[in-house]
């Protein structure tokens, strides 16, 4: 078989998000994934009556940040962004509900009615935020879609310590980031709704608020910009994304090769010169050389399996085995809806029913604080509490005419200890066991917030941490994130310290890059693949294009209004037009 | 609310390509490839069609085609350079075994020899015949029936005339008109478990065994015992076409359903799709079924009174399938003392004779047929490791059914006494991943494929050849200036074999004005 300039391993959307950029700056390119489809992590399937499709893994896609949408012209390959106007929405027991919306006075509206002094404090954070607009994109830029640096990290104190002041708190942002979230949530906000629904979003942005730092950075980050920021899927679900990368992958002359496992990089005098492909591979044991390599597989398959420690050396191998997945892995309910869900808060702010995710559960924070510290000891909470989805909300065409789809994300440890009082045996093989009773208990939590729910489910279908790893070896033990982000994986230590030599992708070992495992995390911003791609092109000598705008936020900044909202939503709960405030 | 503000098509195209099943995109990328500027537009958020390999979990499901009869030879495989594009097909060379309770067992094998003496354990004199039988469908096959799968048609008399100039057509004109039944009677079967055999390479497919179709009688015997399964799962083939149609600059615009086609002459023809958006081109190709086409998206007041009656006279069949799909964790083999019956693509289960098979069909035909009578059984992960997680096996089990609207609610109970019966005949391990199919499904996931059709639309003589769909379309024009049909639903038919797309890419190069396809075996 043919050589490449650039051999990229694993298809997901940063690995072709690698490909795409290199193809189309000259390189010869090509893709190696080990599963059929492109795109393990962001993928839209009928799991069963076929008209209802399930994003099993990616459904918030924060691409509308990526420079990709410019440089890759991404909308013009067939990605259409579609959101809701709220954009995020947390129901209480107390039949109130917390929301933030695109638009300002909505979430005003909503946060005033719960706590004057919350809705303060979210009115200065807009104040600070408008007047401080270009030096927060910059940071945002920076810190997402550069590589890490203790300049952007100063960068960042100075506008938390503006920030802080503007609130009238006496703390520097390097203090501030001393805290735990959930010290910070205290500091900051006053009622229980506003406090557990900043964790919810900390958390699902990859952050768990039990940490130091990244919980910290969390707090702030998503009482700020929570609201405003977006929350989108897209037309036919997450999987355009998929496409629309392989498109441009393609269109430049990229090569993809699915059905492709790796079993080895290949490595001749210290230097990565090509890989060899599994015995089970489209074209069996073959090799297959190139000047470059980057792995889009997290770093433990990367460095343990493909490498070896004969190859990475004791010092490195152990730090790689102690690098750890067991924080943010999700057990799903997929649900196929005969219509839309009301949420018994509707009758209180009927905003929660123009919004496509949201949380529910975790009543205050010691609810929360409880789930997160469980979850790090290996036990399922008594009380369910998770992410909510509705995609359909946004965008209709994932299930059949007024019908819906919906899901809940539970956060849980891999290896299960406990639960319900009983010990659990077996680690990540008990999950079959639970799996039906936690899906069980998950429908009944929906239930309570939103009754009638369970008469709209026409199929339902769980996925376990395990059925994630047979999805996806690469995602070990169930992690969505390509390795748990906690403190000592973070920013400048990830994935462990001593692999990454320069810049974010550059490793070790000359001629491999990383595009996973690497900061600052998985889902879908595209930013590890955007910043490997660049240090590749950089170190090619070709990144130097006339399309090439290195410009982040800028595509969300210039066309987020015009992005689709509320195609979905029911009648019933629809915005007059006059309101002004559909879009 | 704003439309597509964010999409940037430009609006004229040479040529849009309406569905994106394997035809859709065989003709898209000839066209794409000879330089012209194609919009293909699927209503499903995946193209392919019935090239569907839905994956999760670690498991490649094949929910429609898996036996590929002979894709691996159509003229696009070479034409597209398909291998350079990840297509790759394994072919077990044990194809198909009826494994017996009495402990015998039917082997049909890529060598004939060994299939002849499988046979012959059976009955010696019905080894001889399938020799003979096979000698002769061998060379029919070779020099009329694929070629011709890949030639536009011609009338039925002129057919017959042609093909009769030589001494092995003329062999094929005279068992055209049987049925498969007479078909093997023909060439003097006579055990009654052979026989079944022989009559189970047509009634899998819910072909009627008293229909005279013998022409396709070689076909579904001799293309299955060489077919062929894609590896990595039949979706791999529409990613290769997929990628050959974009990397030619072809544009693919999916989850749109087109709603509207409007000719405005031979080369103006508008089609809207679902938000209302316009596209023009100077040929639209349809590949979605004539009454899709015509009487939906030309619209009935449109349409010449001739052609109107032909499509309202289209039947679609009336044998479908029930799938039951298993993912395995540990292994799963059949109990029976053959070994290599472990090693057959196909096995089949549950009947073993002829007269058992015909009480069957007629159970199955007035709706009283159970859900472990009769099963077809692949194990695409014995052949292919890549199709199931390491450590677990995937099952794929399917029965003849009648179409009915109700379907889903028996599923579950009709899969259970499926399972019962792979239960009955093989070892199996822990089930973690299950997923009834029944034939509603079908139509729910492809709205071509009406009442739950496999093969697009009924195989009778009165809707094949150049009559299918209708003597007025089946050579890819039709009488609507500027449309075009060459779906499943065109001759040569379903059955992921190719030759509507090859052939809607030829006669519309040549109307817009260039060789799309190179020529095929003399005169494409």
């Amino acid at each position: 078989m043919k050589d490449y300039d650039v051999i990229v391993i694993g298809g997901g959307i940063n690995g072709l998000t690698v490909s795409a950029y290199l193809a189309k700056a000259g390189l010869s390119v090509g893709v190696f994934e080990a599963r059929g489809q492109c795109g393990a992590h962001c993928d839209t399937v009928e799991l069963g009556t076929p008209g209802y499709l399930h994003n099993l893994h990616a459904t918030w896609l924060a691409t509308a940040y990526s420079p990709a949408m410019e440089d890759l012209d991404l909308p013009s390959l067939g990605l259409e962004l579609r959101g809701t106007d709220v954009t995020y929405a947390k129901p209480f027991e107390t039949g109130r509900n917390l929301i933030h919306a695109m638009d300002f006075d909505t979430t005003f509206a909503n946060w005033a009615r719960i706590s004057e002094k919350d809705a303060e404090m979210q009115t200065k954070a807009l104040e600070f935020n408008a007047v401080n607009l270009d030096e927060m994109l910059e940071v945002n830029r920076r810190f997402w879609y550069g590589p890490p640096s203790t300049a952007t990290l100063d960068r960042m104190y100075r506008l938390l310590d503006g920030f802080l002041a503007a609130q009238g708190l006496a703390f520097s942002g390097a203090e501030l980031l001393n805290m735990t979230g959930f010290e910070v949530l205290d500091l900051l906000f006053d009622s229980e709704e506003v406090k557990t629904t900043t964790a919810s979003l900390g958390w699902i942005g990859g952050l768990p608020p039990i940490h130091r730092k990244i919980g910290a950075l969390a707090a702030v980050f998503m009482a700020g910009i929570g609201g405003p920021m977006g929350v989108h899927n897209a037309r036919g679900g997450s999987h355009a994304l998929t496409h629309s990368l392989v498109k441009a992958t393609a269109d430049a002359g990229g090569e993809i090769w699915t059905t492709c496992p790796v079993d080895r990089i290949l490595v001749e005098d210290g230097r990565a010169v090509g890989i060899k492909l599994r015995d089970d591979a489209l074209m069996p044991g073959e090799e297959i050389r190139a000047r470059v390599i980057v792995s889009n597989v997290s770093a433990a398959p990367t460095f343990l399996g493909m490498l070896g420690e004969e190859i990475i050396g004791g010092d490195i191998a152990n730090r790689v085995k102690s690098f750890h997945y067991d924080e943010q892995v999700l057990f799903g309910v997929y649900y196929s809806l005969s219509d839309d869900v009301e949420f018994a808060s509707a009758a209180w702010d009927p905003g929660i029913q123009r919004c496509m995710m949201g949380y529910l559960g975790g009543e205050n924070v010691d609810d929360m604080r409880r789930h997160n510290v469980n979850l790090v000891s290996g036990v399922i909470d008594e009380e369910v509490m998770g992410n909510w989805f509705m995609p359909t909300r946004a965008d209709p065409t994932q299930a059949p005419p007024g019908c819906h789809t919906a899901f809940i994300w539970i956060d849980v440890p891999p290896h299960p200890r406990r639960w319900r009082g009983r010990a659990i045996t077996g680690g990540i093989d008990a999950w079959p066991e639970i799996t039906e009773a936690l899906a069980d208990a998950a429908t009944d939590r929906i239930e309570e917030y939103a009754p009638g729910f369970k008469d709209l489910i026409v199929e339902r279908f769980a996925m376990n941490p395990l059925d994630q790893v047979r999805n996806n070896p690469s995602s070990v033990t169930g992690s969505i994130l390509g390795g748990s982000v906690v403190p000592d994986q973070f920013y400048m230590n990830r994935p462990v310290p001593g692999i990454i030599v320069d810049g974010a992708s550059r490793t070790f070992l000359p001629g491999l890059y990383l595009s996973n495992s690497i900061h600052p995390m998985g889902a879908s911003w595209l930013a590890t693949g955007y910043l490997a791609a660049r240090e590749v092109a950089e170190d090619q000598g070709c990144l130097d294009q006339p399309w090439w705008t290195h410009r982040p936020w800028d595509w969300f900044m210039d066309n987020m209004m015009s992005v689709p909202m509320n195609l979905g939503v029911s009648e019933k709960w629809k915005l007059d037009e006059s309101e002004g405030t559909a879009r | 609310m704003t439309s597509t503000a964010t999409v940037t098509k430009t609006d004229t195209y040479d040529a849009i390509v309406v569905g994106g099943g394997p035809n859709g995109l065989i003709c898209g990328a000839y066209l794409a490839k000879a330089g012209a500027k194609v919009l293909l537009i699927e209503r499903r958020h995946e193209t392919g069609g019935g090239l569907n390999t839905d994956e999760y979990f670690g498991f490649r499901l094949n929910l429609h085609a898996i036996y590929h009869l002979m894709s691996d030879i159509m003229p696009a495989y070479a034409d597209l350079s398909l291998p350079d594009f990840g297509l790759r097909y394994v072919k077990p060379h044990v194809a198909c075994a009826f494994p017996f309770s009495d402990g015998n067992s039917l082997l049909f094998t890529k060598d004939l020899d060994e299939t002849v003496a499988s046979i012959a354990t059976v009955s010696e004199h019905d080894g001889d015949c399938f020799r003979t039988m096979w000698n002769e469908f061998a060379p029919m096959l070779e020099q009329y029936i694929i070629p011709l799968t890949y030639k536009l048609p011609l009338p039925v008399v002129d057919q017959v005339v042609e093909i009769g100039e030589t001494e092995i057509g003329e062999r094929l004109n005279e068992i055209s008109d049987f049925s498969p039944i007479e078909v093997i009677d023909h060439y003097g079967f006579t055990d009654p478990r052979v026989r079944m055999a022989l009559l189970s390479f047509s009634a899998m497919w819910g072909f009627h065994l008293e229909d005279p179709l013998g022409y396709l009688y070689p076909v579904y015997l001799c293309r299955m015992i060489n077919a062929a399964l894609v590896k990595g799962g039949s979706h791999r083939l529409s990613s290769a076409l997929y990628r050959v149609f974009v990397s030619n600059g072809g544009e693919i615009l999916d989850a749109s359903e087109v709603t509207d086609i409007r000719s405005n002459g031979d080369s103006d023809v508008q089609v809207e799709v679902a938000d209302g958006h316009r596209f023009g081109a100077r040929a639209v190709a349809s590949t979605l079924n004539p009454e899709q086409t015509f009487m939906g998206l030309v619209g009935t007041d449109n349409l010449p009174d001739d052609l109107r009656y032909a499509v309202e006279g289209w039947e679609w069949e009336e044998r479908t399938l029930f799938g039951l799909h298993l993912g395995i964790e540990g292994s799963f083999s059949y109990r029976h003392p053959e070994p290599r019956v472990n090693d057959a693509m196909i096995a089949f289960l549950g009947i073993e004779t002829e007269d058992d098979l015909h009480e069957h069909l007629a159970r199955v035909d007035a709706g009283t047929a159970g859900g472990g009578e009769w099963v077809h059984v692949t194990v695409p992960s014995r052949h292919d490791r890549s199709m199931a997680p390491e450590g677990h096996e995937l099952v794929r089990a399917e029965q003849v059914v009648l179409f009915d609207d109700d379907w889903a609610n028996g599923a579950r109970r009709f899969g259970d006494e499926c399972l019962g019966l792979l239960e009955q005949h093989a070892e199996l391990g822990r089930i973690v991943l299950r997923r009834d199919y029944p034939p509603t499904h079908i139509e729910g996931k492809l709205h071509t494929m009406r009442r739950g059709s496999i093969k697009h639309g009924s195989y009778t003589n009165l809707q094949m050849g150049f009559n299918r769909p209708n003597d007025m379309c089946s050579r890819v024009e039709t009488p609507i200036p500027g449309l075009f049909t060459c779906g499943a639903s065109n001759y040569a038919g379903g059955m992921i074999i190719g030759g509507p797309g090859y052939l809607g890419a030829k006669v519309i190069g040549e109307h817009l004005g260039f060789d799309a396809v190179p020529s095929y075996g003399g005169d494409a």
